[in-house]
């Protein structure tokens, strides 16, 4: 039986830059992909994980992450439902945390969804579903870099569906 | 307004925290639904405030893999994914689904149009918009149980082929339709001696629906009914609207209480030529209506925003002079007022109740809507005073045109000839109205 004074177990993630990192395992875990790992490696393996698509700076970026929610509750069956994506708010912390650079951000995105951190990634969804907020379809273009490829047709379609959104 | 309408109300109005301005385009039936034209819901809202070291590109978006920039907009609003739907090819396809499946929004329509065949000449709607429509509020409006279901001496006869009408003409009219809530805002007569929550009439209408969609009954009932035990006074009862569902076996379950879903009303078509332009005032002064019908509880609103939005916190005693409530808190106002004092809504000077910053606002707004209903009316009466001018030549070559339209005009078709539309035998009406002047 576990005592209060026995050290945290811990894991050994090896990034796709070759770094390894220790951390410990509940934190880890919030990642499913690992937490999946670990359980298929059995209770006490003492192996590095390798994380191949992540480099090290990212993954300490999400272990920071991962400790900050390590308490949190797992995430539920319905975490796809539409009650998920009614609301693009973000908590103070969170927010905080995703002041990072273009790169970081489209980064961790990817690493969220790699690792299974369906949390981390609808955080990281929903900041770059803010940016969307409140602009029009060539502000869209610009922050994203999307070309405008419509054909005839569909430029005809749009015009009609602008119609719609006057008031007439 | 009848007690049974007050939840509708409460529905209506917004409670503290108050995160955005007062909404002077408010619509709202007499029976206190919302309604939502359209180009409101889709209306840009302000950008996000970015937060002090937030980035406010990300260039990279088109490497993401596809599923990712579609949880990207699973987050965007109706409101954002229309612009987005304007962006690029790609980004068009997944945003347009994402927009029409919004499991929040009913486009609205009325039972009786349906019934009728759900005819082009008989509707305001822009008909293509409708095709693209997957969530269907219908509007079952009073006297359609009398249509479908008529009682002779106390029992009912159920007029299967007009019921199978409806549908007909709403899979015509909604080919992508998935959901339908058939909304009766009202409570079915006493001598209908409905025994069920969801009245007879209106059961019977959902059994016709066809079954690749979902069928929702949106009713107004008693608050913790008990059928048959209720021995209170009707103006004593308290109401709520709740949304039934028809499961396997003819059973009806209650799914939820409360609106939860928004009512939009579907863009206008256009008016185009004499058909056109008489239609287009009858549409035009139903919007207005709305939002004259709007004005009051903006003004609760407005009141209790006046004391307590904006870091104010002051308590304010009741304005009507007959009570003796006191409010210290950010919506109690609102709620008592509406609880309290609803039947004083379309009383004259409604809102002498106010302070006289906020009640030169809402005077000033009521006269904008009273110019717009003058502005209806004076158009309809030009029309007239041209049908009636002497020598009725100015009449033969409007009643030319009528029929000429009417004749070509799939846009004014009623499934009738020209002389036996409804259109047409509407106009005439309105036009010899004028001999009663």
């Amino acid at each position: 039986m576990a005592t209060s004074t026995e050290a945290p177990k811990t894991v050994t993630l090896t990034t796709s830059d070759n770094a390894d990192i220790q951390v410990e395992r509940e934190v880890a875990e919030r990642s499913i992909l690992i937490k999946n790992l670990l359980e298929d490696l059995g209770g006490d393996s003492n192996e590095a994980i390798p994380i191949p698509n992540v480099n090290e700076a990212v993954m300490k970026k999400v272990l920071e992450w991962c400790e900050q929610h390590r308490k949190d509750p797992p995430a539920s069956q319905d975490d796809d439902s539409d009650s998920r994506k009614k609301s693009t708010d973000i908590d103070e912390w969170d927010q905080k945390f995703m002041q990072v650079d273009q790169e970081m951000l489209f980064e961790i995105i990817l690493a969220a969804n790699y690792l299974d951190i369906k949390a981390l990634l609808d955080v990281g969804c929903k900041t770059v579903a803010n940016m969307i907020k409140g602009k029009s379809p060539d502000e869209i273009r610009k922050t994203f870099n999307i070309q405008n490829d419509f054909t005839p047709e569909e430029e005809d379609q749009i015009r009609r569906e602008n119609e719609w959104a006057e008031d007439r | 307004m009848f007690p049974e309408y007050v939840c509708n109300l409460l529905a209506t109005l917004r409670y503290p925290p108050w995160t955005k301005e007062l909404n002077w385009g408010l619509h709202m039936t007499m029976e206190g639904e919302e309604r939502i034209p359209f180009h409101s819901y889709v209306q840009p809202g302000t950008a996000s405030t970015c937060f002090p070291g937030q980035i406010s590109s990300m260039p990279q978006f088109s490497t993401l893999p596809v599923e990712l920039q579609l949880r990207i907009l699973s987050f965007c609003s109706a409101r954002t994914l229309f612009q987005v739907m304007r962006v690029s090819s790609a980004l068009r396809i997944e945003a347009s689904k994402l927009f029409w499946a919004n499991p929040d929004a009913y486009f609205l329509v009325d039972a009786h149009w349906l019934l009728n065949g759900g005819h082009p000449g008989y509707t305001g709607c822009d008909l293509p918009f409708l095709s693209h429509v997957q969530n269907v509020e219908i509007e079952y409006h009073h006297g359609r149980d009398d249509e479908i279901c008529p009682l002779h001496d106390g029992v009912m006869e159920v007029r299967r082929e007009l019921i199978t009408n409806l549908w007909k003409s709403f899979k015509k009219r909604f080919p992508n339709a998935k959901r339908v809530v058939i909304n009766q805002n009202w409570v079915s007569p006493p001598w209908r001696n409905e025994t069920e929550p969801v009245p007879q009439a209106l059961q019977i209408l959902i059994q016709y629906c066809p079954p690749e969609i979902e069928a929702f009954a949106f009713i107004v009932e008693e608050e913790n009914l008990t059928i048959g035990t209720s021995t209170s006074v009707p103006s004593m009862k308290k109401w709520q609207r709740s949304l039934y569902r028809r499961s396997a076996g003819d059973i009806w379950t209650r799914v939820g209480t409360g609106r939860r879903h928004k009512t939009i009303l579907v863009p206008m078509k256009h008016f185009h030529g004499p058909v056109g332009g008489f239609e287009r005032l009858k549409h035009e002064g139903e919007r207005v209506l709305l939002q004259q019908h709007g004005l009051w509880p903006l003004s609760l609103e407005a009141l209790d925003r006046h004391y307590f939005d904006n870091k104010k916190h002051k308590s304010f005693s009741c304005p009507y002079s007959d009570c003796d409530a006191y409010f210290e808190k950010a919506g109690e106002w609102t709620v008592h007022a509406i609880e309290s004092h609803v039947k004083d809504w379309r009383m004259g000077k409604r809102f002498c109740i106010l302070p006289d910053e906020l009640r030169v606002v809402f005077e000033e707004r009521e006269r904008a809507l009273e110019g717009n209903k003058e502005e209806i009316n004076t158009q309809l009466w030009k029309t007239i005073d041209e049908w009636n001018e002497e020598g009725g030549e100015k009449r033969r070559q409007m009643e030319r045109e009528w029929m000429e339209q009417l004749e070509n005009d799939e846009a004014w078709n009623t499934g009738k000839t020209a002389r036996e539309s409804g259109l047409w035998r509407e106009f005439l009406l309105q036009m010899e109205s004028a001999q009663h002047r």
